[in-house]
C-alpha cells in the first residue's frame, strides 16, 4: 500500500513537472520578446539573460510608432479584419440557413461542392485567383483581400453545423405563424446561434490579422501594407535596432491576445468545431 | 410532363418557391464562392497544362510541365524538404499534445491557466513568432547558443546558417507552435470518453498507467487519426515561417514546396509551371484526405 | 431600423459581387486591358490633366532627398502632368514590381531595381521599346556612356534609360588607418593586396574592428566573383575562375579580417557598422556616398579608392545602373516619354548630381555639379570618375534567375556548407537546367 502511495506521489510530481516545463517553454520566447523590446541594442543579447531590464526603454515603442509606417499598417489591418469578419458572418449565416433549413433539389449537390473545395489548399487556388482579381483591376487594393477572404466555404460549414442542431419544428412553427424566411433567419436563427457566430468571428479575426501569404501576393504599395508584411519587412530591411523590432513584434500580437483573453471559450469552441468536419 | 395532376403542380410550385428562396439566401456567399474558389480550382488545373506566363503567352503543353518537374532540382529538393519537414514535425506535435492533454485531464491544479498559456504560440502571428525565434537562434549571441555554451557545449550548431540544422531549427519552432492547438483537440476528445469505462477499469484494479494504455489511448484513436491527418496537411502547406526565417536558404536547404510554388508564380511569373507544382501539392493532400475518408467509412461500417 | 441597415448592407454586397462577376466574364482571358483603363483614357481626353503612376522603391526613405526635387521640377515644367508615386520597400520591390506590371495596376513608368532585373522584365514584355520614340524625337543617346549598350539594349532596341549609374568602389575609414599607421588603400590595388591590407589593419587595431567588409547581402558580394576573368559572361563562361574569389573571401573570414557572413546576416548588419567605425573598409556602390554624407556626426574622416581588381585581369571595376522604363501598357506614351527624358536627361541629371548620386546622363556640366557637391578630397573624387567597368555579361531571359541561383550557391560557400569547387559544380548544373528550361 505504501508502495502504491509513493508511486502516486512520484506520478503527481512527474505530472506537474512535465506540464510546468512545457508551459514555461511556451512562455519563454514571449517573455524574451517582451523583455528585449524594452532594451537597448547592446542589452538585447547580453548574457546571462537579464529578464527585467535595468531601465525600461519605452522609446523603442514610441520610435516604432512615430518613425515607421506602423500606425498606418495597424489601421489597414484593423480595417481589413473588421470588414472581412462582418462580411464572412453575414454571408455564411445566410448561406448556412439555405443549406440547413430550406429544402431545395440541388441542396446536397451544392453543399458537396462546398465541402469538396474545402480540401483544396489555398496554394492551388492562389494563382488563378490572382488572375481573376487582376482582370477585375483590383490587384494592389484592399478590396482584393476582402473579396478572397470573405466568402470561404469554411464559415458556411461551421454555421451550418450549428444550424443543423436547431430543431426544424421551431422553424415550421414559425412558418405557420406567418413569419417569412428572412424573418425566421433574423428573429430565430441568429439569436439562437450567437455563440457559433462569435466563434466564427474569432476564427476569422485571427486568420485575417495573422494572414501573410495573401497580402504578400496582392499588396504592392507600402501605403497599403498590413502589419504582418510590415513586420517581416522591418526585420529583412537590415534594421539593426533589435529592441525596436521586438517592440514591433509585441505590438503586432497584443490585439489578438486581448481578443483571446476576452473570448477564450469561443476560441477553443471555434477550433474544435472547425476540427470536427470529416 | 404531359400528365400533371394538381398535386404534382402544387409540389412543383413549392419546389420553385423554395428554390428561389434558397438561392436568395445563398447568393451573397455563393457568387463569391464561385468566382474566388470554384472557378480558380478549375483554372488551376487548366493552367497546369500550359506555359501561361501571367501575361501574354498561353500555349497548351500537355503533360510537359509535369515531366519537367522531376528534372528540376529545385523542385525535387523542395519536395524532399517538405516531406522531411512533415515526417519530423507531425509525430512530435501529436506525441507532445497527447501527453500534455492527458496530464491536464488528470486533475491538475490551475489547468485552465496552463491551457491558456499553451495556446499562446498558436494564436500569435507566425511572422512575429518567427522574428523572435530568429533572434533566439542567432549563432554567436543568441540566447539558445549562449545557454548551450554555458552548460558546456563548446561548439553549438549555427542553426539557421548551417545547411544541416536550418530545417531542424524551423521544425523545432513549428513543434513549439503547434502543440497547443492539437492539445485543445485532444482535450475535447478526452471529454468524450465515457466515465464508466474508467470506473470499470478501476474496479478491475487498473493503475493510472494501465488506464491510460487500455482506456484512454484506444478511445482517442479517432481523434489521433484526425489530428495526424490535419497536421500532415498543414505541414505540406508550410510557407510563412520559411519565407520569413530563411527564404529557403542557406542555398536551397530549407526550400519547401509552397515556397517554390510562390517563387515560380509570383517572382518568375511561370503561372503554368507553378500551377503544375501546385497540382502535385494538391495530389499529396488528396491522397492523405482520401485515406482519412476511407478510414472514416470503415469506422462507420 | 436595424433591419433596413442589414438589407442595405446585403444589397451592397450583392451589387458589388454582381459587378465584379460581370466584369470578369465580360473580358476574355487573353485580353490585357481592363475596363477601368479605358475609362481612365476617356477621362484624359476630356481633360488635359494627366496623372502618371510611377513605381519606385523606398520612396518613404529616399523620396525627399532623391526623387521629390526632380518630380517637383518636372511638374513645374509640365503643369498638365502630375506624378503619383507607388512603391514598396526595397526588399520586396522586384517581386512587387512584377506584380504591379502584370496586375493591370496602370503603372506608366517604373524604375527597375538594377540592370540585372531588366532582362527579366523586358522578356515578359513589360517595357516599351523606346527606339521608335528616340528616332522620332531625334534623341541623343551619346551622353550615357557604355551603359545603354551594356545594360539597356535587347536585340538592337533600347528599352530603358539609365537614371543612375553605380560604380562599385572601396570606401575606407581614414581614422582607423591613421590610428594603425597604415597607408590608405590606393586606386590601383588587386583584391589580393586589399586582403593583405585588411589583415594588417585588423591586427593593428583593437578587437571588434574588421579590416574589410561587404554589405552582407549576397547581391553585394556576387559581383566580385564575376570579375575574376576578363570578358566573363555569367550565361556562357566557364565558372571555375570564380573559385579564386571564393577562396579569397573564405580566407578573409578565417583570418578574422572580415566578419563571418553568417554572423553579419543573422545580426542584420548593414552599413551602419561602417558608420559606427567597426569596419575599416567596405566595398559598395557609388550611391553609398549619399548615405555617408547624410550621416550627421559621423565622427571620422573617410575616403574612396577605385574598385580593386583580380591579379592578372584588366583594371576593371563593376558597374550597375538603375534603369527607368515606360510600361508597355501605358495610355500616356507622350507624357511618359516626356518624364523619362526629363528625369534621365540633362534636367534630371543636373538635379540628381547635387544629391551625390551619379546620373546616367553625363556631360561636363553635370560632372562638375556632381564633383562640386561631393564634399570629398581630390583622390576620392578621382576614384569615382573615369572608371572602366565590367558587368555580368549579355543578358538572356533567365539572366536574373541564373544570378539568383549563383547567389544562393555562393551563400552556401560563405556559410561553410560547401567548398568553392562544389560551388562551381552545382552552379554549373543549375545554370544548365535554367538555360534548358528557357528553351
Amino acid at each position: 500500500m505504501k508502495n502504491m502511495k509513493d508511486r502516486n506521489l512520484i506520478f503527481t510530481i512527474l505530472k506537474y513537472a512535465i506540464v510546468l516545463a512545457l508551459t514555461i517553454s511556451m512562455l519563454i520566447p514571449f517573455l524574451w520578446m517582451i523583455s528585449a523590446s524594452f532594451k537597448t541594442n547592446m542589452e538585447v543579447f547580453s548574457f546571462p539573460i537579464q529578464w527585467i531590464p535595468e531601465t525600461f526603454h519605452f522609446e523603442n515603442y514610441s520610435n516604432i510608432w512615430e518613425i515607421s509606417d506602423y500606425p498606418k499598417m495597424f489601421f489597414n489591418t484593423v480595417k481589413l479584419t473588421v470588414i472581412i469578419t462582418i462580411l464572412q458572418i453575414i454571408t455564411s449565416t445566410l448561406a448556412a440557413y439555405a443549406f440547413s433549413k430550406i429544402v431545395f433539389p440541388e441542396r446536397n449537390l451544392l453543399f458537396l461542392l462546398y465541402l469538396a473545395t474545402m480540401m483544396v489548399p489555398y496554394q492551388v487556388v492562389m494563382i488563378p485567383q490572382f488572375s481573376i482579381i487582376r482582370k477585375m483591376g483590383l490587384s494592389n487594393t484592399h478590396l482584393a483581400l476582402i473579396l478572397i477572404q470573405a466568402f470561404t466555404p469554411m464559415g458556411v460549414f461551421l454555421i451550418k453545423q450549428f444550424f443543423d442542431g436547431i430543431p426544424n419544428e421551431l422553424i415550421e412553427a414559425a412558418r405557420i405563424d406567418g413569419l417569412n424566411e428572412f424573418g425566421i433567419y433574423r428573429k430565430i436563427m441568429l439569436p439562437l446561434s450567437k455563440s457559433a457566430m462569435v466563434s466564427l468571428a474569432i476564427l476569422t479575426i485571427t486568420a485575417t490579422w495573422n494572414d501573410f501569404l495573401a497580402p504578400l501576393i496582392y499588396i504592392s504599395d507600402s501605403k497599403l501594407y498590413t502589419i504582418q508584411l510590415g513586420l517581416r519587412n522591418l526585420c529583412s530591411e537590415y534594421t539593426t535596432e533589435y529592441g525596436q523590432i521586438m517592440a514591433a513584434s509585441v505590438m503586432s500580437v497584443i490585439p489578438i491576445f486581448v481578443v483571446y483573453c476576452l473570448f477564450q471559450r469561443f476560441f477553443e469552441e471555434g477550433m474544435i468545431s472547425g476540427a470536427v468536419k470529416g | 410532363m404531359s400528365k400533371t395532376n394538381t398535386k404534382k403542380k402544387k409540389s412543383a410550385a413549392i419546389i420553385r418557391r423554395n428554390r428561389r428562396k434558397a438561392y436568395l439566401f445563398l447568393m451573397p456567399n455563393f457568387i463569391g464562392f464561385i468566382v474566388f474558389t470554384l472557378i480558380p480550382v478549375a483554372m488551376a488545373l487548366f493552367y497546369s497544362f500550359t506555359n501561361y506566363d501571367g501575361n501574354r503567352r498561353m500555349d497548351f503543353l500537355g503533360l510537359s510541365n509535369f515531366l519537367k518537374l522531376f528534372h528540376d532540382s529545385s523542385f525535387t529538393i523542395s519536395l524532399r524538404n517538405t516531406i522531411v519537414y512533415t515526417i519530423g514535425t507531425v509525430p512530435l506535435i501529436i506525441l507532445f499534445s497527447l501527453l500534455v492533454s492527458v496530464l491536464m485531464n488528470n486533475g491538475i491544479k490551475g489547468a485552465s491557466v496552463y491551457r491558456a498559456i499553451m495556446l499562446f504560440p498558436h494564436i500569435a502571428s507566425i511572422v512575429a513568432v518567427t522574428v523572435v525565434w530568429q533572434f533566439l537562434y542567432n549563432a554567436k549571441s543568441g540566447p539558445i547558443n549562449q545557454i548551450l555554451r554555458s552548460i558546456g557545449v563548446s561548439n553549438p550548431p549555427s542553426w539557421l546558417s548551417d545547411e544541416k540544422t536550418a530545417l531542424i531549427a524551423v521544425m523545432i519552432m513549428i513543434v513549439w507552435k503547434g502543440i497547443g492547438y492539437y492539445m485543445i483537440i485532444y482535450l475535447a476528445g478526452l471529454k468524450g470518453i465515457p466515465a464508466d469505462q474508467y470506473e470499470a477499469a478501476t474496479m478491475d484494479g487498473a493503475n493510472t498507467w494501465e488506464k491510460l494504455i487500455y482506456v484512454t489511448v484506444p478511445n482517442l484513436r479517432p481523434v489521433t487519426f484526425y489530428a495526424t491527418i490535419m497536421c500532415i496537411i498543414n505541414s505540406f502547406q508550410v510557407f510563412t515561417p520559411i519565407y520569413v526565417m530563411t527564404k529557403g536558404g542557406p542555398g536551397r536547404a530549407t526550400s519547401v514546396l509552397v515556397l517554390k510554388i510562390y517563387e515560380d508564380a509570383f517572382v518568375n511569373y511561370k503561372f503554368g509551371y507553378a500551377s503544375a507544382e501546385a497540382m502535385i501539392l494538391f495530389l499529396l493532400i488528396l491522397i492523405v484526405t482520401l485515406i482519412q475518408f476511407y478510414h472514416n467509412k470503415k469506422l462507420e461500417a | 431600423m436595424k433591419k433596413k441597415v442589414l438589407y442595405l448592407l446585403l444589397s451592397t454586397v450583392m451589387v458589388t459581387m454582381a459587378a465584379c462577376g460581370g466584369s470578369s466574364s465580360d473580358e476574355g482571358t487573353t485580353d490585357d486591358k481592363s475596363s477601368n483603363e479605358s475609362s481612365l483614357d476617356a477621362e484624359a481626353s476630356n481633360d488635359e490633366q494627366v496623372t502618371l503612376r510611377l513605381a519606385l522603391w523606398d520612396y518613404e526613405v529616399d523620396g525627399p532627398t532623391t526623387y521629390d526635387p526632380i518630380i517637383e521640377a518636372f511638374e513645374k515644367a509640365n503643369p498638365n502632368i502630375s506624378i503619383e508615386v507607388v512603391g514598396s520597400p526595397s526588399a520586396d520591390y522586384e517581386t512587387k514590381l512584377t506584380t504591379m506590371l502584370s496586375g493591370g495596376d496602370n503603372v506608366d513608368l517604373f524604375f527597375a531595381k538594377s540592370n540585372t532585373a531588366l532582362p527579366g522584365l523586358q522578356s515578359k514584355g513589360f517595357c516599351m521599346d523606346l527606339t521608335p520614340l528616340f528616332e522620332q524625337n531625334e534623341y541623343d543617346l551619346s551622353n550615357y556612356g557604355t551603359v545603354i549598350d551594356q545594360h539597356m539594349t535587347f536585340g538592337g532596341d533600347v528599352y530603358a534609360l539609365p537614371f543612375r549609374t553605380n560604380d562599385w568602389v572601396l570606401f575606407y575609414n581614414k581614422d582607423i588607418f591613421d590610428a594603425a599607421g597604415v597607408n590608405y588603400p590606393s586606386d590601383d590595388m588587386t583584391w589580393e593586396e586589399v586582403g593583405e591590407l585588411a589583415k594588417e589593419i585588423t591586427e593593428k587595431t583593437e578587437e571588434g574592428i574588421y579590416g574589410f567588409s561587404f554589405f552582407p547581402k549576397t547581391g553585394f558580394i556576387f559581383p566580385v566573383l564575376a570579375g575574376t576573368e576578363d570578358g566573363f559572361d555569367i550565361t556562357t563562361s566557364d565558372l571555375s575562375c570564380m573559385t579564386k574569389a571564393l577562396d579569397w573571401i573564405l580566407d578573409m573570414q578565417e583570418s578574422g579580417a572580415m566578419e563571418e557572413y553568417a554572423e553579419s546576416v543573422s545580426m542584420s548588419k548593414d552599413q551602419t557598422y561602417f558608420f559606427k567605425g567597426e569596419w575599416a573598409m567596405i566595398y559598395d556602390g557609388s550611391w553609398f556616398v549619399q548615405n555617408m554624407n547624410n550621416q550627421e556626426d559621423l565622427g571620422f574622416e573617410w575616403g574612396i579608392a577605385k574598385s580593386p581588381y583580380w591579379e592578372g585581369t584588366q583594371k576593371n571595376g563593376f558597374v550597375t545602373s538603375t534603369p527607368l522604363c515606360i510600361s508597355a501598357t501605358t495610355e500616356h506614351t507622350d507624357e511618359a516619354y516626356k518624364f523619362l527624358t526629363f528625369v534621365c536627361g540633362e534636367e534630371g541629371a543636373s538635379i540628381l548630381a547635387k544629391t551625390n548620386l551619379v546620373p546616367g546622363f553625363m556631360d561636363d556640366t553635370v560632372l562638375e555639379a556632381y564633383k562640386e557637391n561631393l564634399n570629398l578630397d581630390e583622390s576620392s573624387i578621382a576614384a569615382l570618375v573615369d572608371n572602366v567597368t565590367y558587368s555580368f555579361g549579355k543578358p538572356n531571359t533567365v539572366f536574373s534567375q541564373i544570378i539568383s541561383a549563383g547567389q544562393k550557391e555562393m551563400e552556401l560557400v560563405l556559410t561553410g556548407n560547401e567548398t568553392p569547387e562544389e560551388f562551381v559544380e552545382n552552379f554549373e548544373a543549375q545554370r544548365a537546367e535554367l538555360i534548358e528550361s528557357a528553351e
